[in-house]
């Protein structure tokens, strides 16, 4: 082959990083990171012009990933370093740490490394071992799959956030409920995009305590792929939400007799590993979290609202309510921000979509949101009280 | 060290374009080999609610592991499940198998080669096209080769394929276990009741119902192709799955299909694991190698 596998596995690390799925997309690794730096760059600078073919997420979190994926690629031997262009990717990676500091990331030690393995100063391992160069690609399909699936996304995003279990209880009054939350997102007109997502969680939770138990005879590559699974960071909050489904499930009139037990060592075997895992980790994914934990999605809420005045206004008043509600949903996302600013703004802009909801004729979906984030929205207000004392 | 197949990746379709399938095969995957010529490929097509990533996850190492696999390419096909049945489903993949068969290097392999990797001869063909399917995937593949078949598929490359299935639902299927095992709910206690309720909603499966229209065409049109062959004087050998069923699994009807193969029994595997080897349970790759 005339392109080295490092080359080729380089782009795909960055492509998967970086949310990149566009057929078009197939620029080498190191053309693909430059691009995204940049962007990152411009878009703490000016107005965010997303690079063609990314989500909305965090560009400096997607490009800590990207770094951190490298890492991992070299532990693993699916990187071979002198495979590689060393001095390209040094450079890029030293951009990489300026866009992160601009940031405001406060702790750089994960990439720190890889610089000093690009350096020469930390050793990197010679050859591919096989085991673990297998268990990097399957998680590297694992990352992009976690990334792509939007509704297990919402749900890990509910889960880490504000979720209380009152919050399931419309969907597991029975198994017609909560069958209608997995196919159709809904339980009435309630809005619960997230539980078949839940569902897809639990697999990939499974396919990555799979991984881990593979992962063996290297304890810093272990480590690192425990670090960069920020998506699997609150598995003992997962598994307990979880099991509130199986629990309530058992109340069902039809499922009384059915004992947990079996559920039990099922979940037993798929977060045993990774709470494991976390609890004996070190800091060393604080970067990553750092970055994913600011949630710089926009709390912009005047593009779904002007589309929503603009389908009223031909007519279409259940799509204009369907718009709004979209956006209530989203906002509720960003009030569980960990970010206090944007959990501001969410709020804010929240208030106002419920106003406009109830203007639009869905008084009761606007009354439900009120009710179920008032808490949220009363401790931001008091925060706010107290920041402006 | 040099590597039997490039890093695994997305699957790019030129046709996929043309049929404006983007959207539909999304998640699809590639590992290709890094040899100029491959002789063999291997497409995988996933059953209802599975992808291309998870339910194969396996088998990329397996691959890579086995000297008989350094000249395979292994296409990773994955395709939406939830919304249409396995009759429209097969439509897509019927084109898909087409350019594997026909235009493998232009419209599938070069497109999805890494940047700068050597393009393979335009006018390169495999001598042998392997089917291996899972379940739902089982009747989408079955249905898109008899389509292939009646279309006119040339003596050379009905030579070529050979379908090998694991827990397929060509003869039916229980819909509540199905769903129960699509979403991955096994132990959870309301799971059962779920997947019923769910069979409501997902109105795709029904085709998969045992005595369904669908299964009852399908199981005609094989033996319809079949003595056709016969009378023809051709071999009906491509028409003739190998198929592994698992212990246990109430979630397929396990009869025989038409004049398939004896089914090969797997114990200690239920309908979603059957198709997942790993460094113990093997028999799915030992299943595939045999043909490789």
């Amino acid at each position: 082959m005339s392109t080295t596998f490092s080359e080729a596995a380089l782009g795909r690390i960055i492509r998967c990083a970086m949310g990149l799925r566009d057929p078009d997309s197939r620029a080498d690794g190191a053309t693909l990171l430059f691009l995204a730096v940049n962007d990152a760059l411009s878009s703490l600078q000016a107005v965010r012009a997303p690079l063609p073919g990314t989500t909305g997420d965090s560009f400096t979190a997607r490009l800590l990933s990207a770094a951190a994926l490298i890492e991992l690629g070299l532990l693993s031997g699916y990187l071979d370093i002198n495979e590689l262009d060393r001095e390209s990717l040094r450079g890029y990676l030293l951009m990489v740490r300026d866009t992160a500091q601009q940031a405001g990331v406060p702790n750089l030690t994960q990439l720190q490394r890889l610089l000093e393995r690009l350096d020469g100063v930390r050793d990197v391992p010679s050859g591919s071992s096989d085991s673990n160069f297998h268990v990097f690609e399957s998680y590297l399909s694992l990352t992009s799959v976690v990334l792509d699936d939007d509704p297990c996304r919402r749900f890990l995003a509910r889960t880490s956030g504000n979720w209380s279990k009152d919050d399931d209880l419309p969907f597991l009054i029975s198994p017609r409920h909560f069958a209608q939350a997995v196919a159709e997102g809904r339980v009435g007109a309630i809005e619960v995009p997230e539980v078949a997502g839940g569902l897809s969680a639990l697999s990939y939770f499974e396919w990555f305590s799979d991984i881990l138990n593979r992962a063996t005879g290297n304890d810093e590559f272990r480590q690192g792929l425990l670090d960069h699974a920020v998506w699997a960071r609150d598995a003992t909050i997962v598994r307990k939400r979880l099991n509130t489904w199986a629990t309530e499930m058992t109340g069902w009139i039809e499922a009384q007799h059915i004992s947990l037990d079996r559920w039990d060592r099922r979940l037993d075997g798929v977060f045993g590993p990774i709470v494991d895992g976390q609890s004996a980790r070190d800091s060393g994914g604080a970067e990553l979290e750092y970055a994913y934990g600011q949630g710089v999605e926009s709390v912009d809420d005047t593009l779904r609202l002007e589309d929503a005045e603009f389908l009223l206004s031909q007519g279409r008043v259940g799509e204009a309510q369907r718009s709004v509600r979209e956006e209530v949903l989203r906002l509720e996302l960003l009030l569980a921000s960990a970010d206090f600013e944007s959990a501001i703004r969410a709020a804010v802009a929240l208030a106002n979509a419920c106003e406009r909801l109830a203007d639009y004729g869905d008084a009761d979906s606007a009354a439900a949101v009120a009710a179920r984030t008032l808490p949220a929205l009363d401790s931001c207000a008091a925060k706010a009280c107290n920041a402006r004392q | 060290m040099k590597q039997s197949h490039f890093p695994i990746d997305a699957l790019h379709w030129v046709n996929a374009g043309d049929q404006n399938y983007w959207s539909w095969i999304r998640g699809s995957r590639v590992l290709l080999s890094a040899d100029a010529a491959p002789t063999t490929a291997v497409v995988l097509v996933h059953g209802w609610r599975g992808d291309a990533s998870t339910t194969w996850e396996a088998f990329p190492k397996a691959l890579r592991s086995s000297p008989k696999a350094h000249s395979t390419d292994a296409f990773f096909f994955q395709y939406p499940t939830t919304q249409n049945g396995p009759s429209f489903c097969s439509g897509p993949f019927r084109d898909f198998l087409l350019d594997v068969l026909r235009h493998p290097s232009t419209s599938i392999v070069n497109p999805s080669l890494p940047r700068d990797a050597a393009a393979r001869d335009a006018l390169a063909l495999y001598d042998k096209v392997i089917v291996v399917a899972h379940s739902m995937g089982a009747a989408v593949a079955r249905r898109a080769l008899l389509d292939l078949d009646s279309d006119g598929l040339h003596d050379t490359e009905r030579a070529k394929l050979t379908l090998l299935f694991f827990a397929p639902a060509h003869k039916g299927s229980t819909l509540a276990l199905l769903v129960e095992s699509g979403l991955g709910m096994e132990a959870l206690p309301g799971a059962s009741l779920v997947g019923k309720a769910l069979t409501k909603f997902y109105g795709s499966l029904h085709e998969l119902a045992e005595g369904s229209k669908f299964l009852g065409d399908l199981a005609s049109d094989a033996a319809n192709a079949r003595l056709a062959r016969l009378q023809a004087g051709g071999s009906i050998a491509y028409l003739r799955a190998f198929v592994y069923h698992c212990e246990d699994d109430r979630t397929v009807e396990r009869g025989k299909f038409d004049e398939d193969h004896q089914f090969v029994p797997v114990m200690e595997k239920n309908h979603r694991k059957i198709c997942k080897p790993d460094d113990v349970y093997r028999t799915p790759f030992n299943a595939l190698k045999k043909f490789l």
